[in-house]
Order: C-alpha cells, then sequence, then structure tokens
C-alpha cells in the first residue's frame, strides 16, 4: 500500500513541477501539529502533506510543536493558518478559532479518555486509588490528559494540587503511556485515541499499560482554523479532508492515521470539554 | 617416593613441575594485570560518559522537567543503541540534594522522590558514603561488599548543586570480557605447555640416559666378569663422559687385575703340584730302584722254577712301569751337556713324520734359528709333546705347524693347529698332571712341557679359537 502511495507521491511531484509557476505565487497553508495524534509517524505526514497540496494546489507546510499552548499562540498570532489540536484549548478560544474538520473515529467524531497504570500494577480501580502516587499529566492544555483527572478529582471533592505526590508534564499521549509502561509514573489520563494507535504501532509499550477505566465521550481533537484564514481556504482544506475516506489514494492515510475519515464537526460536542473548563476555572494555571 | 625414582623419570618431573608454575604464575600475573587495566579503563570510560550525562542533564532539572530526564537517562541503557558498548550500565538514578530519587532508568526498582536507603541495604551504604563524601567532581565508588561499581557525578549549574548522577555497572558485567581474555591467555599458556612439556621430558630423559647406563653397567660389575662386560657410554668431555671414561678405565684395570690373579693362582697351584709331585716320585724313584736291583740280583743268583719266573716277571714289569711313569714325573734340569741345534729340530720332524703320514696331517716346518743356549733334551722334549698334540688333535686332511725363531734374546715356539678348538672349561686345567684332552695318552704331556718351560723362567700360553688352537712357548736364552 505504501508503493502506492508513493508512486502516487511521484505523480503529485510531477504535478506540482508543472504548475510551479502557479505555486510560486501562491503562499504556503501553514498548518500546526500537536501530540493529538503519533506525531512520531513522520512517513503519514509526509504523504498527507503531498496529497493536500495535490488536491488543494497550494504549497502546505506542517509545524510540529510538544505543547498546545505554542500552537495555540501561534495560530491566534496569525504564524499559522490551521491546527490540529485539543478540543480544550479550541473551546478556550472558539470565539477566535473556527471549526475547519474532525476526524471521525470508529464512525463518530469523538474520543474517550482512558485512566491507565503500569501492567503491574492489579488493584487500582479508580483515579482515586492513586492518592499519594506519580501522575503524569500529558499537557497543562489537554482535556484526556490533563482537564479530565483534575475534573474528576474535583467532582470527587478532592484538591487535584495535593492529591499527588508528585505529577509531571510529559508532553504528549505517547510520552505519558511510555511514563505509565516504564513505572515513572503510577498513572495518567491519555487520549483513549493515541493509546489505540498505540496498541497497532507499539504494542511492546502498550502491553505494559493497563486500561483502568474509560471515560465518557468528548468532541475529538479538531482542526481549526486561525482568525485570518480567508473562507476560500478554510472551505478548500475543509472539502479536500472530508472527502478524503472517498478517495482510494487518501485511504492509506487515513488507515495510518488509525481514522475513518474528517467530518464537518459541531461546535456543540466541545460543550462537555467547556463545562469541566469552567468547572475547574480557578484551578487552571496549576499544571 | 620420588627420592627413589630413576633419574630418567626424576629429572623430566623436576623439569615439567618447573615450567607449570612458571607458565601458571606468568599466566596469572598477566591475567590479574589485565583485570586491572580493565577495570580502570572501563570505570575512566564511565566517568566521562557520566560527567557529559550530569552536564546535558542541568537544563531539565532546571526546569522540573522529569520526563525529559528521565529520556536523558534512559539514552545510555537503551539496547538498541548501546549494544556496541562492552560495558553497559545496569542503572542510571538521579539524586535531589536531599539524596531522594529524583528519577531513576528503572522506577519499579527507583520510584520517585523514594529515600535512596529505602531501596536497598547496599544503596543505604551507598548513601551513608555520599552524605559523608560529597565530592564536586566525578568519582568511582568501589565500596566493599557490593555487587556494583557506582560512578557519581555531580550535576552543577553556574555553581549551585542540584543534585548527584549515579551510574551503577554490575561487577560481574566485567566478567564477560575478563572471561574472553582469561581463555585466551589460557589457552597461549596450553600451546607452549603442549611445546615445551615434551620437550622438557626429552630433554631430561637425554640428560638422564648417561647417568642411567653407567650405573645399569656398575651394577653388573661383580655379577659378570669384567671381559663380558660391553657397556655402550656416553662418550663427551662433560662430567657424565668423564664418568664414563673413568669407568672404563676401571673397568679394564679390574679385568688386568684379575688376569693377574687368576695367572698367579694356576701358576702357583701348577707349582705346589710339581713340588708335590716330583717329591713324591722322588720318594717312590728310590725304593724301585732298589726293588728292581733285588729283582736282578735275584733271578741272576736265586733258583726260580717256572711259577717264580713267571711271578718276578710280573713283579718287574710292574715296577718298570712304575719307573716309567715316575720317571716321567721326574723333570730336572741337569746342567747343559749340549745345546740345541738345528740338527734338533730336523730330528724332532724326522720322529713325528710317521705319525703325521698314519693320520693323514700336512705340516707346517718354519725354524730360524742356528744354536740356541738352551739345553736341547728338554727343548725336544717340549716339541715332541706339544707336535704329537697338535697331530691327535686335527682330523685327517688337518693343518698343524711350528715356528721357531728368537727375539730379543728370547726363544719363541710355537705349535699350532687347526683343529677343534679346546673347550673353555679345560683351559684353566691344561697344565694340570693327567688331564687328559685325548683318550689315549698319560695326561702329562702338557704337565710335562709346563714344568720344563717353568724351570727354564720361561712361559707358556695357549689361545684357541675356531680358526687355530695355539701354543706359544717363551724362554729367555742364558747367556
Amino acid at each position: 500500500m505504501s508503493t502506492l502511495t508513493r508512486r502516487q507521491f511521484l505523480h503529485f511531484i510531477v504535478a506540482i513541477g508543472i504548475s510551479s509557476k502557479l505555486r510560486a505565487e501562491n503562499k504556503p497553508i501553514r498548518i500546526g501539529i500537536t501530540p493529538v495524534f503519533l506525531t512520531e509517524l513522520t512517513s503519514v505526514l509526509r504523504d498527507w502533506k503531498a496529497y493536500l497540496e495535490f488536491k488543494i494546489g497550494q504549497p502546505i507546510v506542517f509545524v510540529q510543536r510538544d505543547t498546545y499552548r505554542g500552537i495555540v499562540n501561534n495560530l491566534l498570532t496569525e504564524r499559522l493558518d490551521f491546527a490540529w489540536i485539543c478540543g480544550y484549548p479550541y473551546t478556550a478560544h472558539r470565539q477566535k478559532l473556527r471549526l475547519t474538520a474532525v476526524p471521525i473515529y470508529k464512525g463518530k467524531p469523538l474520543y474517550q479518555a482512558y485512566l491507565i497504570v503500569p501492567k503491574r500494577d492489579t488493584s487500582t480501580r479508580s483515579i482515586l486509588d492513586l492518592k499519594g502516587h506519580v501522575f503524569a499529566y500529558t499537557d497543562p492544555d489537554s482535556n484526556s490528559g490533563f482537564l479530565v483527572p483534575k475534573y474528576q478529582l474535583l467532582m470527587a471533592n478532592q484538591d487535584p494540587n495535593t492529591f499527588f505526590r508528585k505529577t509531571f508534564i510529559s508532553a504528549g499521549h505517547h510520552n505519558a503511556i511510555e511514563a505509565v509502561s516504564t513505572g515513572l509514573a503510577n498513572g495518567a489520563y491519555v487520549d483513549g485515541y493515541v493509546w489505540d494507535s498505540m496498541t497497532r504501532f507499539r504494542p511492546d509499550i502498550t502491553d505494559q499499560t493497563r486500561v483502568v477505566s474509560k471515560s465518557s465521550s468528548f468532541g475529538f481533537p479538531p482542526i481549526v482554523a486561525g482568525p485570518s484564514v480567508s473562507p476560500e481556504i478554510l472551505h478548500r482544506l475543509q472539502n479536500t479532508l472530508k472527502n478524503m475516506h472517498e478517495d482510494p489514494s487518501a485511504l492509506s492515510i487515513l488507515n495510518r492515521l488509525n481514522i475513518d475519515g474528517f467530518g464537518a464537526g459541531q461546535p456543540s460536542d466541545y460543550e462537555t470539554i467547556n463545562k469541566m473548563a469552567a468547572a475547574l476555572g480557578n484551578l487552571r494555571n496549576d499544571p | 617416593m620420588i627420592h627413589d625414582l630413576s633419574f630418567r623419570y626424576k629429572i623430566p618431573i623436576r623439569g615439567t613441575v618447573l615450567i607449570l608454575i612458571t607458565s601458571f604464575a606468568v599466566t596469572a600475573a598477566l591475567i590479574f594485570r589485565s583485570y586491572d587495566d580493565l577495570k580502570q579503563d572501563l570505570l575512566s570510560n564511565a566517568e566521562g560518559v557520566g560527567q557529559v550525562l550530569a552536564h546535558s542533564l542541568v537544563p531539565p532539572l532546571l526546569k522540573d522537567d522529569i520526563w525529559h530526564t528521565f529520556k536523558l537517562i534512559r539514552t545510555p541503557l537503551d539496547t538498541k543503541l548501546t549494544r556496541q558498548m562492552s560495558f553497559q550500565a545496569d542503572s542510571i538514578i538521579v539524586l535531589n540534594n536531599k539524596s531522594d530519587i529524583y528519577v531513576a532508568s528503572d522506577p519499579f526498582r527507583f520510584p520517585i522522590l523514594t529515600p535512596l536507603t529505602n531501596v536497598s541495604p547496599e544503596y543505604k551504604r551507598l548513601q551513608q558514603y555520599l552524605k559523608n563524601h560529597l565530592s564536586q567532581n566525578s568519582e568511582v565508588l568501589d565500596l566493599p561488599a557490593t555487587d556494583s561499581l557506582y560512578v557519581t557525578s555531580p550535576i552543577i549549574s553556574d555553581d549551585v548543586r542540584l543534585g548527584t548522577l549515579v551510574t551503577s555497572y554490575l561487577r560481574a558485567s566485567f566478567t564477560p570480557r575478563f572471561t574472553r581474555f582469561a581463555s585466551r591467555a589460557l589457552f597461549a599458556t596450553i600451546i607452549t605447555l603442549i611445546i615445551l612439556v615434551p620437550l622438557s621430558w626429552y630433554w631430561g630423559v637425554r640428560m638422564a640416559e648417561p647417568l642411567v647406563k653407567l650405573a645399569g653397567c656398575m651394577k653388573r660389575i661383580g655379577q659378570e666378569n669384567p671381559s663380558q662386560l660391553h657397556c655402550e657410554l656416553y662418550e663427551s668431555k662433560d662430567e657424565i663422559g668423564q664418568l664414563g671414561t673413568c669407568f672404563r678405565e676401571t673397568i679394564i684395570e679390574l679385568q688386568i687385575k684379575q688376569d693377574l690373579e687368576k695367572q698367579v693362582i694356576a701358576t702357583e697351584r701348577l707349582a705346589a703340584v710339581g713340588r708335590l709331585t716330583a717329591s713324591i716320585a722322588h720318594e717312590i724313584n728310590n725304593p724301585l730302584g732298589g726293588m728292581l736291583n733285588t729283582i736282578n740280583t735275584y733271578r741272576r743268583y736265586g733258583q726260580l722254577d717256572t711259577m717264580g719266573e713267571k711271578t718276578v716277571s710280573l713283579l718287574e714289569r710292574g715296577l718298570l712301569q712304575i719307573q716309567d711313569t715316575v720317571s716321567t714325573l721326574l723333570i730336572e734340569t741337569k746342567p747343559i751337556s749340549r745345546h740345541f741345534e738345528l740338527a734338533d729340530a730336523d730330528d724332532v720332524r724326522t720322529l713325528i713324520t710317521p705319525e703325521i703320514q698314519r693320520n693323514g696331517v700336512s705340516l707346517e716346518w718354519s725354524i730360524e734359528i742356528e744354536t740356541l743356549s738352551l739345553p736341547a733334551t728338554l727343548i725336544r722334549q717340549i716339541m715332541i709333546n706339544l707336535l704329537l698334540n697338535a697331530i691327535n688333535a686335527v682330523p685327517s686332511g688337518g693343518v698343524i705347524g711350528c715356528h721357531i725363531a728368537t727375539n730379543q734374546g728370547v726363544l719363541m715356539l710355537s705349535v699350532y693347529n687347526n683343529g677343534i678348538p679346546i673347550p673353555q672349561e679345560k683351559m684353566s686345567h691344561l697344565f694340570e698332571p693327567f688331564v687328559h684332552y685325548h683318550t689315549d695318552g698319560n695326561g702329562l704331556g702338557l704337565w710335562v712341557c709346563y714344568q720344563i718351560v717353568s724351570q727354564l723362567s720361561g712361559s707358556i700360553e695357549v689361545t684357541s679359537d675356531k680358526k687355530e688352537t695355539r701354543f706359544t712357548v717363551t724362554i729367555p736364552l742364558s747367556t
């Protein structure tokens, strides 16, 4: 399948060569990438970029950062046009950001947060059993890796700032999973989609973890447009993404991204996140 | 037991023991030396790695970034990256200034924020050591009774100590490299031994062999006749060679002495027998003469009937036979009546010719003398006796010979034949009276010869082998 993709990629290169004059006049579309998915899959990004350039007819630049905050700041200050971010920063800045596309995962634009512990820990039944332990947060701007555990503790009348003996930021769901698998952290809440994907690509790591519980569903991390993006560009990207699942040449990319495709998404899907964020409002600044 | 062992084994065994001790001592020294070198090399290497790692840990520690600190300290342990490294760290720990674990490469063993003392008794000792010796430099801790060696490196930023990096290396991880080296050294030693041990055995045996032979030969002295002792001894000018030469000389002297002793004994015995025989012959001869005179007188003047005549004749014949025998035994060197001349030799030849012809024997005759100042009768008797013996000793068709010559005032008379050699056991009794060499004869021929030669101050020798039997008479010529 990847051979086919490579051949197609060559076609794209030729096509881009022909339209090089046209491209030179076009401003590249800059898309920010965060650890909402397995950013280590460099070959997927390369193929996806080539695909989008071919479909949209404009150069694409993927900008990768380890934190949501860096990407969101760049998006708000118009150094980026689009970004694939978590639902939490999206709801926080939804006045300035426009929903462009939402991945469809297991048939829905939704995902769950998983509470994971090291495999050898067989006693933990909920996050409350981890009192006085070491806990890994994926990112202070993450819904599943930060907002969910803090909100759960709050609901259980615990102070998230003192509940654990030690917490640290792993910068990414895959790092949090690795931290739990090695025993560095006694537990972490991670993006269920990332954990599921890792069972496919790095079973050696996920096998060393145990999923204790799964949260209710939240809106899947969306691809959003920054304030300066023209509606025309937005629609072009939106349509390209939405049609990917119907394009056989894009199926390999979707398959490796471990999603079914992209949908337009509803801002209302992120209402739960918004409510949790509001509840945690005054705790917001304690990572 | 080894004390009584032959030099044939003693020398090689000693050589082998020496070689074994030397090789194993050298090998052991080499192995221990290289173990030390190896350890020093690896540890200084580890110290360098620790310093570099401690330096790169400063930024994440300043930010309290546990995840990146963890990733950094895991890198040296990543088996994919460090497969080529011979000396693999067992664990890496970052301690904060309270000696609590900030983060460790193996969080299950070293959980975050656990005091180091709680990990294990060994780490408790390490923690106590660190508390008392907080070094500002990297150092290698070779604490007694620990399974690991520890390399500690301070993590310092702008003169502020952020913590300590502790890298542990299992002592056992030296073992594979050490074993590899030791087995190589041992292999070389064994090869050396395979070459040296047989060589030392060969040399040892070669060195011992002359001694062993000499000893074997010496053991045979006293059991065997020295003349029969044929020893192949080692020829050299070294001490053993000298010993061999001395031994050979001793054997020769011993043989001469033994021969001399035998000769003296034989001469004395013959002289004694001669004296005894002569005195008995005298004692018999005197009454015998009287008895014969009496018989003569009685016959001349007595009245003898037939019976009496017969008896007297019988007595006379018996007495004459006794007289014959006794007179043969009575050898006296009378004053020289006459010197031996060439004509005497011719007479002897004429006398024996009928015997020679009867037995079909050929004669070799060689006389190289004129007149000798020796009594003719006695020399003639010697010649006749020896020649008659010779004729009897050879079968028909045999050869006998007689050779007479003078040399520096000595008569050399030899009579020889090519007949059957004289048996060894008869040789020593050859010149005794009544020794019968042949069935006929009275057994006095050689005895008489010996007596004559003795009285003339000469000597008689006999040699006998398959080729010829030769009697050589040597008599000094009287002046």
